[in-house]
């Protein structure tokens, strides 16, 4: 499709750095009015750091903007979005503890000026009539956001960034976290600003959706702008292909599309297992060597069943066991001392210690190794430590250097670490490639198979798909805490496949 | 920036502590200087080679032919004593604060060296240790118990340090035992609070008073005396005591023990307290103005402490009598400790003093009190009246001295000590 | 390359030392003789020793970033407990009892932290209130006496052996034995220490268990002192606040906490008061030259390596 004219909103040289991480590299984008522009690349490519950039929540190190000819440097989203540049974020932009109304008004209390104060009623009515249009009225505007589930909260927020009737808007990864419900609201108000000639900037992974809905598409790969195509061009495999720099994958996952494990021999076993109503009845079987994906949406239950399977929560019903059911896991201890390793979803606040060496990171897992009498080995644990940020390649200027100064990645490999260093054989991985670039994820999908070729046990949860099924053996899928169904490693497996039983 | 600042601070902390310690070896409180003349004004002739003053002062040499109020028998060794007082922030420790220190100033040959805020015994044994390391030549303290004074008093005596015990005495005859081997403990001071507690009890019977209600117990040695007297009191002068009530730690249940006595005895005609401070005594007297508003009829109170509302309670004649006063205590001890420093002490045996407190009993007193003792700026012991008590200045002082002076202690006296000044 | 590392690591190390020394020498300078004397100097030792055997505990309770409040209450009923029954038992039988009426305070508090959920801090408040009721009633009557044989241990060398015993002690089981490591990483982040497997409540307990030891220890050295048992006993509360805080350690714990800390702030507390002393700076500027004093210590004494558990 071709745009002809001025266009709307130029983006000139942008850069950005987190300290030595180059986040966006002279990256320039023209988007022109009625246009529809995906943005994609892989984690950590700076799609998200660009947008915020547009958006007012980061300032540029370098680089300028211009909106409808005039230059555009806002200083907040609450600027941006005042000037006509709205987005829809990523994760969760609402706040706890705040009515519907509130959180949807938030930084433009003053169109309600009421005698005293905010004038709440008028704020509300105001509310009814935005997400009536976005065909979301059965949200109330007085509630508190906290009474409602993700995906309404996110309409809340697509309310919000409707209200100032913007002549961009930004949807930044919004809609993977949405069910196909929630999802036509976004395209449907998508299409509806298209046929106001006005833009929108569309960020995304599921690089099908970006082809039903985007009109050109631009790739960025590790924070520089790689290239815009549109039309026929516009084809996963073509867009995966420069997202990742190369036209074959190659040993991304695994390569062999056969299940292999050992049948026989189970290591750890789950019976009907109930926590309040995020887990309901879950039974599950690991068994050696093998690769036992689970995959379902965040709020699936999914997160919590790792902890459960950890040992981590005061089931109100159900066994975890190990070794043929001979012991039950009850206590987190006692699952590390069976060797069972948990790599949690949220590292920085449940796994690693921020302000703390590599070292002692890797080493928390070894205090009861090659103890001296009563005393703990220091010198044992120092050289473990090393041995593991060796093998693994953490990169970093010493095993003493604090675990918060390192990348997503090296501190996935940090959690990897300790877990190595303890000899885990069943590993609970719960969204291991998270936040991390590609580099470090195929280092992790290597690790993987590694460990399977060792011997080990692999629980993999995600909520990415593709990694699931390009990695699992046997396939979970789990929704509202219970689980759906059961696939096994299969060439023709396909996220369709499996969506059907996700939503 | 965090080691930027950390240098300036110890830049200026070097340079404080050694400006500090340059007046510190000789003197103590911001009226340095005029001690330090005093202090070094005799001594510089003859003492000039070993006296720890002598570098940081000059200026007192001039002033030491001027000071010519010291005869030349008398020692011109310098007196320095250590004083150990929980604070020096509250009503009591304020005025010894101030008293003190004015002895300080018009002797001629004394420093004092304070040390505050120690709240436990073994603190107070560190206080008088490190006074004791800073080579002074006795100590005063107000003890916190019997266990602190009998380790202070060994250590004192072990070190050849004067020792004097001031508003407390060994509440228990093995710790008096001990202390009396001591050579170094010179004695203590405390209130005369069994006398006192009889007096106030007098107070009532002088206005034909029979029957009372009485706030009390007997959880503390000090409070113990206090009720004896009161006991004695009540038998000499026929009053009987209708009902008692404890005064715990919850001061919220005074109200209703007061008042379930004027429920219960309608014949009740004064209210007296063992102790009124913590708020004790505003709330009885408000209980019984509240009575006195309702039935016409006036209990009176008396009360050991003074407190806040002490004017309108006068005024309304509900309080008969409030006890206060002590402060000028300190300088009768000191000048127990400072004549034994001297080598003249006041007596061969151990010198226990008591010192009576001032009895208020109307608006009148209540005035006086507040102009010439609840006032840091008067000196109701002045120069002439501490040199009487000290052998330095007084060869004729003796023990029975102390003890008409302090006998003779009251209202009535304060003002004509004071108006006889001009 | 190697040598250069050694020396930065030897600064790192000695830097939270140079407040204490830089106070020692400035004592030095301006005390003079009767600062550098046998006896000054045995006082000082005498001195600092309750504090620092308190402050040893209360080192391990904070590293995991809680408030101790209840290290002077758990030494009063210690005392007051021992005491009471010091009658009964043999006189050497004193020390293990206040040693281990200490400790059971110091579970009994841990068990109240971790399974009811109560506050440390308030918890302390507690015992300190509790502490110091009990003493008020039962010393108000009648002083209490410590027997005899406890009483001719009031001698510095007892306190320096018994102070350097603890810290020695100390210093092992924090940084050779999972009590203190553990309780490190717990300051650092409770959540992670608990799913790395590390049994979070059973540390907890100990911490406050070797609080109350440590208390218990203290509790003994203070009947030793004050020959009895004094309703004022254990106001040690603020005092070892002070301490470890001008000793470098962080009010939230973690892995700069350090037995160091109780050392260098006992001592650096105690050459304070005394030094203020000797020089007799005026009682209206004590405070003022405390304030900066400590300040300064903070500033010096808070690590800048930060970040090592295991050191």
């Amino acid at each position: 499709m071709e745009h002809s004219g001025k266009p709307r909103l130029i983006v000139e040289h942008m850069s950005k750095s987190f300290g030595i991480v180059k986040a966006v590299q002279d990256v320039s984008l023209e988007i022109h009015a009625g246009e529809v522009r995906g943005l994609i690349g892989e984690n950590g490519s700076g799609k998200s750091t660009l947008s915020a950039m547009i958006c007012g929540s980061l300032k540029p190190d370098h680089g300028s903007m211009t909106f409808d000819g005039k230059t555009f440097h806002p200083k907040s989203i609450i600027d941006a979005r005042s000037k006509g540049i709205a987005i829809l974020l990523q994760e969760r932009g609402t706040i706890d503890g705040m009515s519907v109304a509130e959180n949807m008004f938030i930084g433009m209390e003053d169109d309600f000026k009421g005698h005293f104060g905010v004038n709440k009623d008028k704020m509300q009515k105001k509310a009814k009539e935005i997400l009536y249009e976005i065909g979301a009225d059965h949200i109330h505007p007085a509630d508190l956001v906290n009474a409602y589930k993700f995906e309404d909260r996110k309409l809340v927020e697509v309310g919000r960034a409707l209200y100032t009737n913007p002549e961009v808007l930004i949807v930044d990864e919004t809609t993977s976290a949405l069910s196909l419900q929630g999802r036509e609201y976004i395209y449907n108000i998508i299409k509806d600003f298209k046929q106001k000639n006005k833009s929108v900037i569309f960020i995304g992974h599921d690089l099908d959706e970006i082809v039903h809905v985007c009109d050109t598409v631009t790739v960025l790969k590790d924070g520089k702008y790689v290239t815009t195509i549109s039309g026929d061009e516009m084809n996963p495999a073509k867009m995966r292909g420069l997202m990742i720099g190369r036209e074959n994958l190659g040993h991304y996952y695994r390569t062999d599309f056969q299940p292999d494990y050992d049948k026989e021999q189970v290591v750890l076993k789950a019976e009907h297992l109930n926590y309040k109503t995020v887990i309901r009845d879950v039974s599950l079987e690991l068994h050696k060597q093998e690769i036992l994906g689970i995959c379902g949406l965040s709020d699936s239950g999914m997160h919590d069943l790792a902890k459960a399977l950890f040992g981590a929560y005061k089931l109100d019903s159900g066994t975890v066991t190990i070794k043929d059911g001979s012991e039950v896991i009850t206590n987190t201890t006692q699952a590390v001392r069976d060797k069972i390793a948990y790599l949690p979803k949220d590292r920085d606040s449940d796994s690693l210690f921020m302000h703390t060496s590599i070292k002692d990171n890797i080493s928390v897992t070894c205090f009861d190794q090659k103890k001296i009498g009563p005393l703990i080995n220091k010198r044992h644990m120092k050289r473990v430590a090393g041995q593991q940020a060796e093998r693994l390649n953490i990169r970093c200027s010493s095993i003493n250097q604090l675990a918060a100064e390192l990348s997503g990645g090296n501190k996935q490999k940090v959690v990897v670490g300790k877990w190595m260093a303890n000899q885990a054989d069943i590993l609970i991985m719960d969204c291991p490639t998270r936040g991390i670039d590609v580099g470090v994820k195929a280092a992790i999908y290597d690790l993987i198979c590694q460990l399977k070729e060792a011997g080990k046990s692999i629980i993999m949860l995600s909520e990415e798909m593709a990694e699931v099924i390009g990695m699992a053996d046997r396939l979970l899928v789990i929704k509202d805490g219970a689980i759906q169904g059961e696939f096994l490693r299969d060439k023709t497996l396909t996220e369709h496949m499996l969506v059907e039983k996700i939503i | 920036m965090k080691k930027m600042i950390a240098i300036v601070l110890c830049i200026i902390l070097t340079l404080t502590m050694i400006g500090c310690s340059g007046g510190a070896a000789g003197t103590d409180t911001a009226d340095a200087d005029t001690q330090t003349e005093n202090a070094a004004g005799d001594q510089t002739e003859d003492a000039a080679g070993e006296s720890e003053t002598s570098g940081a002062d000059e200026s007192g040499t001039e002033d030491a032919a001027a000071d010519n109020a010291v005869s030349e028998a008398v020692s011109t060794d310098p007196v320095k004593l250590g004083v150990i007082f929980y604070s020096k922030d509250d009503s009591l420790g304020q005025l010894v604060y101030s008293y003190l220190n004015y002895a300080a100033e018009v002797i001629d040959n004394l420093e004092i060296q304070w040390v505050f805020g120690s709240y436990d015994a073994a603190s107070q044994v560190a206080d008088a240790e490190n006074l004791i390391a800073a080579g002074v030549d006795g100590i005063m303290c107000l003890t916190l118990d019997d266990l602190a004074m009998q380790q202070i008093a060994n250590l004192c005596n072990e070190n050849e340090v004067y020792f004097q015990v001031m508003f407390r005495m060994p509440s228990e005859e093995e710790t008096k035992a001990v202390l009396d081997t001591y050579e170094y403990y010179v004695g203590y001071a405390i209130e005369d609070t069994e006398n006192t507690s009889y007096e106030t009890v007098r107070i009532m019977a002088d206005r034909g008073i029979e029957k009372i209600g009485v706030g009390g117990n007997t959880h503390s040695a000090t409070s113990t005396l206090r009720m004896n007297g009161m006991e004695k009191g009540c038998e000499d002068f026929n009053i009987e005591v209708l009902a008692q009530f404890d005064l715990g730690n919850d001061v919220s249940s005074i109200q209703s023990d007061v008042q379930n006595i004027l429920d219960s005895y309608s014949d009740v005609e004064a209210i007296w307290l063992m102790s009124g401070s913590l708020g004790i005594a505003d709330i009885t007297v408000n209980t019984l103005k509240a009575h006195q508003d309702a039935t016409g009829k006036t209990v009176g109170v008396v009360t050991f402490d003074t407190f806040e509302g002490m004017a309108a309670a006068f005024e309304d004649d509900i309080l008969w009598g409030a006890v206060g006063g002590q402060a000028p205590l300190c300088l009768q001890a000191f000048a127990a400790l400072y004549n034994a420093v001297d080598g003249h002490p006041l007596s061969d045996e151990k010198v226990e003093l008591l010192f009576p407190f001032l009895v208020l009993t109307d608006s009148e007193d209540l005035d006086l009190f507040e102009q010439y003792y609840n006032n840091t700026e008067v000196q109701i012991y002045d120069e002439e009246l501490i040199k009487s008590m000290l052998y330095r200045y007084n060869p004729d002082v003796s023990l029975d001295l102390l003890k008409d002076l302090s006998a003779s202690y009251s209202m009535d006296w304060i003002k004509e000590e004071i108006n006889s000044r001009n | 390359m190697k040598k250069k590392a050694d020396i930065r690591q030897f600064i790192s190390t000695a830097v939270p030392y140079i407040g204490l020394v830089l106070l020692i020498l400035i004592s030095i300078a301006t005390g003079g003789e009767s600062f550098l004397t046998a006896k000054n100097l045995r006082n000082i030792m005498t001195q600092s020793s309750i504090l620092m055997v308190v402050s040893v505990g209360t080192a391990f309770v904070m590293a995991h970033g809680d408030m101790d409040f209840a290290n002077g209450g758990t030494m009063g009923l210690a005392m007051v407990v021992t005491l009471a029954l010091c009658k009964g038992i043999p006189s050497w039988a004193v020390f293990p009892m206040c040693l281990a009426v200490g400790t059971v305070i110091g579970i009994l508090i841990g068990f109240l932290v971790t399974r009811l959920r109560v506050v440390a801090f308030i918890v302390g408040m507690c015992v300190m209130r509790l502490s110091s009721a009990i003493l008020y009633t039962t010393t108000n009557k009648k002083t209490w006496l410590a027997p005899a044989a406890v009483i001719k241990l009031n001698k510095p060398w007892f306190y320096m052996l018994v102070c350097l015993g603890m810290v020695l002690v100390g210093i092992i089981v924090f940084e050779f034995t999972k009590i203190g490591q553990y309780n490190k990483l717990i300051g650092v982040n409770r959540n992670a220490a608990s799913l790395s497997g590390i049994n979070v409540n059973k540390y907890l307990v100990y911490s406050f268990a070797a609080s109350g030891l440590c208390a218990g220890v203290a509790a003994f050295m203070t009947t030793v002192r004050t020959g009895g048992l004094s309703s004022s006993t254990g106001n040690y509360e603020v005092d070892t606040l002070i301490a470890l805080t001008i000793g470098g350690m962080p009010l939230t714990g973690g892995s700069k906490a350090s037995i160091r800390a109780a050392v260098i702030g006992a001592l650096a507390l105690t050459v304070l008061n005394n030094i203020l002393v000797l020089w007799g700076v005026n009682a209206d500027f004590v405070n003022v030259v405390k304030g900066m004093v400590f300040l300064t210590l903070v500033l010096i004494s808070s690590r800048q390596n930060a970040g090592q558990v295991t050191g």
